[in-house]
């Protein structure tokens, strides 16, 4: 075999391993991408659920929320909050459950009855 | 006697063998060396004032010309003589391969070439007896083939390895001077673009590396942040958790935000309790508002029913 022939055989044989190894490479970035973007997308989401609904310094959020409700009512546990209302007016029972709904507290139990023209509350809520 | 044609007492690991129509079958050898004898090649002396041996070379095909075969590719040897002389050898590679093709000799086997005028110290003495009828002598300084029965002399030498000369040329085989072994320019051209394109898919497929590594150093920054979630099983798990707390929470708000829209002062919330599956609520209705509150309850995914005296007991149920 001439020179000639072994350095454009050479060329070749290049050219074929480097077009081969580039399909290679672009169909496992594809399928490395499809799973990764995926895999980053489950993330990000866990993430935010678990940040959402494990926030922590709630605590403080809740008692400035409800300073109009004494705090004798309001009994804080470790991860959660429990309060016993009586006599809330129709107002006051809107503005805390609003209040409790627009935070990223987990209901746990929730007891409302209506005792003359006010209202007995009794929540649970964890965090 | 030329200074260039002296007997090598060297010894050489070729095969030595002189070259001639009607000779016998050589020694099996690996190499050899071939000498030409005249049936082989063109010789003329030439008196030309040039120094170098490139110079001659250049020359030898417009002086050997008018003996030149036109179809035939030869190479040309030049030796320098005394007075300004010059000696011009050509001859034809193919028709030596070929002759040797018959011994099952290759090209590539053959590695050096003498021409008999090298040997013309010993010619000029002695015959050099081919076969039984051809003898090697010296004519006006030239190796010539002629019939034993036209020389004088009954004493003939015969060819052996001790004859050979200390100057040797290269044998140029055909294959290498074909044009398939010549680098031209067009061969490079090829070659580049080859390797071009090449490297130009070698660059592509990195980069897909590149972006690959991206994506995986992405997913490890995440997993950094909160490494409970880089395998698969707890990844799961806290999703799982999560997902149905989200869902809970959610339906608990949107059945809240649904009685909310219930109540007013013709519907008054009576109780509200929040059960595993459902958060039940009663309303006391005014009869006025009773079309106005199943309406509402017809439009979300609350359920009701009715008692006596405007009493709606509502059921939502949670996901």
């Amino acid at each position: 075999m001439s020179k000639k022939s072994i350095i454009l055989l050479i060329g070749l044989i290049f050219l074929v391993a480097s077009i081969f190894y580039d399909i290679k490479a672009k169909k496992e970035y594809i399928k490395n991408k499809e799973e990764l973007t995926q895999e980053v997308r489950e993330v990000k989401n866990i993430i935010a659920l678990k940040n959402l609904w494990s926030a922590k310094a709630l605590k403080s959020k809740i008692k400035s929320s409800l300073n109009t409700i004494s705090n004798k009512k309001l009994t804080f546990k470790r991860r959660g909050v429990e309060l016993v209302a009586n006599n809330l007016s129709y107002r006051e029972l809107n503005h805390i459950l609003n209040k409790f709904a627009s935070m990223p507290l987990q209901f746990k139990k929730l007891d409302i009855k209506k005792v003359g023209s006010n209202f007995n509350l009794e929540c649970l809520c964890e965090w | 006697m030329e200074r260039w044609i002296v007997l090598s007492l060297i010894s050489s690991s070729s095969e030595l063998i002189l070259l001639y129509k009607g000779m016998p079958t050589p020694k099996k050898a690996s190499k050899y060396d071939i000498m030409l004898t005249p049936q082989f090649y063109i010789v003329k002396d030439e008196e030309i004032p040039i120094k170098y041996a490139f110079q001659a070379k250049k020359l030898a095909p417009s002086i050997l010309d008018d003996l030149l075969e036109s179809n035939k590719d030869y190479e040309f040897i030049v030796q320098k003589l005394p007075n300004n002389k010059w000696r011009f050898f050509a001859y034809a590679p193919k028709d030596v391969e070929e002759f040797l093709k018959k011994f099952d000799i290759k090209p590539n086997q053959i590695k050096k070439i003498y021409f008999t005028e090298q040997i013309s110290n010993i010619l000029s003495k002695v015959p050099l007896s081919l076969d039984e009828e051809n003898a090697l002598v010296l004519l006006d300084s030239k190796a010539t083939i002629i019939p034993k029965n036209m020389l004088e002399s009954a004493v003939f030498a015969n060819f052996n390895k001790k004859m050979r000369p200390k100057k040797a040329f290269g044998f140029k085989p055909t294959s290498t001077k074909s044009n398939t072994n010549k680098i031209d320019k067009v061969t490079i051209i090829v070659a580049t673009l080859l390797f071009l394109i090449g490297a130009a898919f070698l660059v592509e497929a990195f980069s897909y590396k590149q972006a690959t590594k991206k994506l995986e150093e992405k997913l490890i920054a995440l997993y950094d942040e909160d490494p409970s979630l880089s395998t698969k099983l707890a990844r799961n798990a806290i999703k799982s958790k999560y997902e149905k707390i989200e869902k809970t929470q959610r339906s608990i708000r949107e059945q809240l935000k649904n009685f909310s829209q219930l109540s007013s002062k013709k519907s008054i919330l009576e109780s509200l309790t929040l059960n595993k599956n459902n958060i039940e609520a009663t309303f006391k209705v005014e009869p006025s508002e009773i079309k106005r509150v199943k309406a509402i309850t017809a439009n979300t995914s609350l359920s009701y029913k009715e008692s006596r005296g405007g009493i709606l007991k509502i059921q939502g149920a949670l996901q």
